[in-house]
């Protein structure tokens, strides 16, 4: 609807546009031979003209406003439902949501625009044609030149303007990336460094947009150079139409104001240039969207004690194969570790079970049912996370342990991860916001812990979710688990020896197979599982 | 900020100047031609007189065409220029301001800084490119289109000048109004920004719990907010379009309106008539309505934007030089305390320890009590609040950076090659290199980037993998105290007391901190209760 009183809008100043000119040089015809003939029509025209001039700056607003609104709002939610399989950095992503959302939000009306300048153009024309035949034909001569030199140049800009957004993107990745690793910056003293090496791309950046300049330089004083000739030529025309009687003198200013309206439209360049701006944008929102987020199944029903089963699961990234062929069953209620060197695929088995990562081949099951078969919050509520760098959600302490469930007893489960002493030492406990919390990366496990231990799940996947606690608390944290978790389901994958000996079972990986599966005390024996722990 | 880069492009500035002047020739001798060419020549009915003249018009067009396309790389120049140096002035901001950060561990990047450096930097760049190549003629089409028309007959000077004298002067208030109204945008752009990043970085853990929706919330609350302000913005800016359009027409009306006593006094002649009205229809009024919409819109949005970019990234204070280079290597801690507030309990309190040259001091402790800010002031990156750290009898803050590393548990692993990143701290050769990488262990991951020469993607490694190239980082580095700050806490057991053993072997000072003890090391140990 907005987009359509836009577009009356625009379409009546245009009209107001058309016919000035053609008032005003039967106006001043009138006044040479001495009438005020016509002048109440001409004023009607230009109030007419600026109301339409408000309206469209009043509607444009509104537009773009809802629109890019509404873009963003879709973009947002398509990331997050391609969640972390989504193949944009964090930086990129929120770049085509601020920005390319908003340009392609203001391209209709840019095509509106352009049409409606486009319309005026060919009105301008048609009307030059009616107010002396030989200046439009004069004018029509010029009219393919300036056509083919348009058509060149929107190609090109398009073009330039893509690489432009590359080097652009890699700056804002590259300072990204800096800003993760700020404490050895600051540690190394090497903050210049930094700087030079984050402007990297600048140069790359800077020529791409000089490209932009020499593109628009050649069309543009060419077109300028042309458009100008090509109205002399039609005022020359119209000259000896005057002094040939056929022409009044008033007319000449009809022919002068239809020239510009005509010729306005190859003047156009800027919003030719946009509207590649707008291409550009539009085809980095497309690009968000193509990405097609992964399916859910249609089970509703997930009924057993919550026995997980690997049958064949391989999962390739690359050319490497994380997981080969994994085969393993997690008994309902039991704690099984998952044990193995860095990079053996440990985490990536963790994640197959609630769908963070989709296996190339093989399928996993909870109580029969394959995990893909399942919906999103059958899914969601059935496993449950901890990691080993939790990122909160929710805007104090408290919110982010609850953050999702409806009901829940946050400092039931915050004593049970060990977090509640320490939440309790913060300025205002559990209500202290997540900004005004700073935590060390132990404190963030424990409040990580406790906002998985707060929801009631089949199955919980702990992925080294208690790397950074001494061995005292994680010592008390897992006999807490232990006991608030009896009877469901755990995969816990960790490092530590003491961890693996409180599990029921032990599947011990190696480059992407479980080698054996056992309890802590028979696997003991292998030196080879010895050497995971160091000993 | 725009006008002192202005100030450094001079030779670019006058040559635009220069060129503009022969851009405006047409626009300005354009009437006067036109009312020449039909007095004397079309009217006067010798068209070939009337021709002549207009030959005239099309040979300024021909010098604007060349004056235009000379002009263009001084624009370039102009405005490219200018954007890098706000990108740089964006990144070095950026990065001074996070590193001046005192205590933070644990480091998550403000995505605003996405939405200044991609949003905010392309919008000043497009409207300092718009506004020099439309402002620049515009303003010179204004003055001659006045100066011609009062070269037509000095009452036109009245006619023209008085609306345009009002529309300039009520001008600027419609301007601050907007300004207001255009900072309201940006703000509402970076919460947007700031939102959509914090979501983006928790996608993981978003997707985990299932809570896509709630988490949308936060971003579409936003992006509402950012609808509203674009809709009161659009409210003023109408205002002012209804101004300035009236304030065009106004000449051309009183003009036409007082045409029929101008001509019965002979105040204008017939073709004077029409050049006059030549000028208000088609110089003046499409001039003054693009200065005071189109250009005074970019030039809001330019103020609004670079006052945003300048409040947001200022320029690094000059720091303190290091460059003691200590003679041994004993570090020594006397008297330390260290607080995060005024009134917060100190995390250290009169800590007092000596660790001998080449010793290995291993601090244990529970989680969180502030094990990393001791880490941070025994490798002198904070300072303490009492007391002080010496490394070979100099005070460790200001000791060369090159004599200490500290590697946090969060490594740091940026884009670029495995050698660049390997050769962060030293300029070591691949034969150093070779070598630290066997003694850690990091032979088989070397082997799967692909060589110092390949590209290392951070997001493609694991924890554990970041960390031990952050390991031989440090290793092959002439650091004489190095400070392991949980740096090896996502490597397995048996990869980690590798790692501290072969530190141990290295020469110079070690301190590990992490939260368990692995007991068999010969070395000093502190158990820290903070």
């Amino acid at each position: 609807m907005p987009l359509i009183s836009y577009g009356v809008a625009v379409a009546g100043r245009a009209i107001a546009l058309l016919a000035s000119p053609a008032l005003i040089a039967s106006t001043v015809d009138a006044v040479i031979s001495g009438s005020t003939r016509g002048f109440t029509a001409l004023v009607l025209v230009l109030v007419g003209g600026a109301v339409c001039e408000v309206a469209v700056s009043l509607l444009g607003a509104s537009a773009i406003g809802s629109r890019t609104a509404a873009q963003r709002v879709r973009a947002v939610r398509h990331l997050l439902a391609l969640g972390p399989r989504g193949s944009l950095s964090a930086g990129d992503g929120v770049s085509r949501i601020v920005h390319a959302c908003a340009e392609a939000a203001e391209a209709p009306l840019m095509i509106v625009q352009v049409v409606a300048g486009a319309a005026t153009s060919v009105g301008g024309l048609v009307l030059l044609w009616t107010t002396d035949w030989r200046s439009g034909v004069a004018f029509v001569l010029a009219i393919p030149l300036i056509l083919f030199l348009a058509k060149r140049f929107l190609g090109d800009v398009t073009s330039a303007q893509g690489e432009y957004f590359q080097a652009q993107s890699q700056i804002a990745d590259r300072l990204l990336n800096a800003l993760t690793g700020i404490r050895t910056i600051r540690a190394s003293g090497t903050a210049d460094r930094e700087t030079t090496r984050v402007l990297r791309p600048l140069p790359m950046l800077s020529a791409c947009g000089r490209a932009l300049w020499s593109v628009q330089r050649g069309a543009v004083w060419r077109m300028g150079l042309l458009v100008a000739l090509s109205e002399i030529l039609v005022l020359a025309v119209a000259g000896w139409g005057v002094a040939g009687g056929v022409v009044s003198a008033g007319e000449i200013l009809a022919v002068v104001g239809y020239l510009s309206l005509a010729s306005a439209g190859f003047d156009q360049i800027d919003s030719v240039l946009e509207l590649g701006y707008a291409k550009a944008g539009a085809a980095r929102l497309a690009e968000v969207l193509a990405e097609e987020p992964p399916r859910a199944g249609s089970v509703f029903s997930l009924t057993g004690p919550g026995e997980v089963r690997f049958e064949g699961v391989t999962l390739v990234r690359g050319e490497r194969r994380v997981l080969d062929e994994v085969d393993l069953v997690v008994p309902a209620g039991v704690a099984m570790a998952v044990v193995g060197h860095s990079g053996s695929g440990k985490s990536t088995l963790g994640e197959t079970v609630g769908r963070l990562s989709d296996p190339s081949s093989g399928r996993v099951t909870v109580d029969g049912v394959a995990v893909g078969e399942l919906p999103w919050p059958v899914l969601r509520r059935a496993v449950t996370y901890a990691f080993a760098a939790p990122v909160l959600l929710g805007d104090t302490v408290g919110a982010a342990i609850g953050y999702g469930t409806r009901k829940s007893n946050v400092v039931a489960a915050a004593q049970d991860a060990r977090a509640d002493a320490f939440i309790r030492r913060l300025p205002q406990g559990y209500e202290t916001p997540l900004t005004d919390a700073p935590m060390s990366g132990g404190e963030l496990q424990r409040v990580g812990l406790a906002r998985a231990l707060a929801r009631r799940s089949r199955v919980y996947v702990l992925d080294d979710a208690m790397s950074g606690l001494d061995s005292m608390t994680e010592a008390e944290v897992g006999e807490a688990i232990t006991a608030r978790l009896a009877g469901r389901t755990r995969l816990i994958i960790a490092h530590r020896a003491e961890t693996a000996q409180r599990c029921d079972l032990v599947a011990w990986m190696d480059s992407g197979k479980v080698r054996e599966v056992g309890s802590h005390g028979q696997l003991w024996s292998n030196p080879d599982y010895r050497a995971v722990f160091g000993r | 900020m725009l006008l002192s880069h202005l100030r450094t492009r001079g030779a670019a500035l006058t040559r635009i100047a220069g060129w503009s002047v022969v851009e405006a020739g047409p626009a300005l001798a354009s009437g006067l031609v036109i009312a020449t060419a039909l007095d004397t020549g079309f009217l006067a009915g010798s068209p070939l007189v009337g021709t002549a003249w207009l030959g005239v018009l099309a040979l300024l067009h021909v010098l604007r065409g060349v004056a235009e396309r000379a002009v263009f790389p001084h624009l370039a120049e102009v405005v490219e220029s200018f954007r890098d140096n706000l990108v740089t002035r964006v990144v070095e901001g950026t990065i001074h301001a996070a590193v001046a950060h005192r205590g933070s561990h644990s480091t998550t990047a403000d995505p605003a800084v996405i939405s200044r450096l991609t949003g905010q930097v392309e919008q000043a760049r497009g409207l300092t490119g718009a506004l020099v190549r439309t402002l620049r003629p515009l303003v010179l089409t204004l003055a001659v289109a006045v100066v011609g028309a009062a070269a037509l007959a000095p009452v036109m000077l009245l006619i023209m000048g008085v609306p345009l004298v009002v529309v300039l002067l009520v001008f600027p208030f419609t301007v601050r109004a907007l300004a207001r109204r255009r900072r309201a945008v940006v703000l509402a752009d970076e919460r947007v920004a700031a939102e959509t990043g914090r979501v983006l970085l928790g996608r993981r853990d978003i997707t985990a719990l299932g809570v896509e929706d709630r988490a949308a919330g936060a971003v579409v609350d936003a992006a509402e907010e950012h609808a509203a302000a674009t809709v009161a913005q659009g409210r003023v800016e109408a205002l002012r379009v209804l101004l300035t359009t009236a304030g065009g027409y106004v000449p051309l009306v009183i003009l036409i309106g007082a045409g029929p006593a101008l001509l019965a006094s002979a105040t204008l002649t017939p073709g004077e008539f029409v050049g006059a009205a030549t000028y208000i229809s088609a110089h003046l009024l499409p001039a003054l309505r693009m200065i005071t919409g189109t250009v005074s819109g970019f030039w809001t949005q330019l103020s609004v934007t670079l006052t945003r970019i300048e409040e947001t990234s200022q320029p690094p204070a000059p720091a303190a030089p290091r460059t003691a280079h200590p003679s041994s290597n004993e570090l020594v801690a006397e008297e330390l305390s260290f607080s995060y507030g005024v009134s917060a309990e100190p995390i250290v309190r009169g800590l007092d320890l000596t660790v001998g040259a080449g010793g290995h001091l291993a601090i244990a402790g529970a989680s969180g009590i502030g094990k990393s800010t001791l880490a941070s002031l025994l490798a002198g990156v904070d300072e303490p609040h009492s007391g002080r750290v010496l490394l070979g009898g100099v005070p460790i803050t200001e000791v060369d950076r090159a004599e200490v590393a500290l590697i946090p548990q969060q490594a740091f692993v940026f884009v670029g090659t495995l050698g660049e990143n390997l050769r962060y701290l030293s300029e070591a050769s691949d034969e150093e290199l070779d070598r630290a990488v066997d003694v850690l262990g990091a032979r088989a991951l070397v082997d799967r980037i692909g060589g110092y020469e390949s590209t290392v993607d951070a997001s493609a490694l694991s924890a554990g993998e970041r960390q031990l190239i952050a390991l031989v980082r440090v290793y092959v580095s002439k650091a004489r105290l190095v400070v392991l700050d949980e740096a090896t806490s996502d490597l397995d057991a048996a990869a980690e007391r590798h790692v501290e053993r072969s530190f141990s072997a290295r020469p110079g000072t070690l301190v590990t901190i992490s939260h368990r003890a692995s007991p068999e090391l010969p070395r000093q140990s502190l158990t820290y209760f903070g």
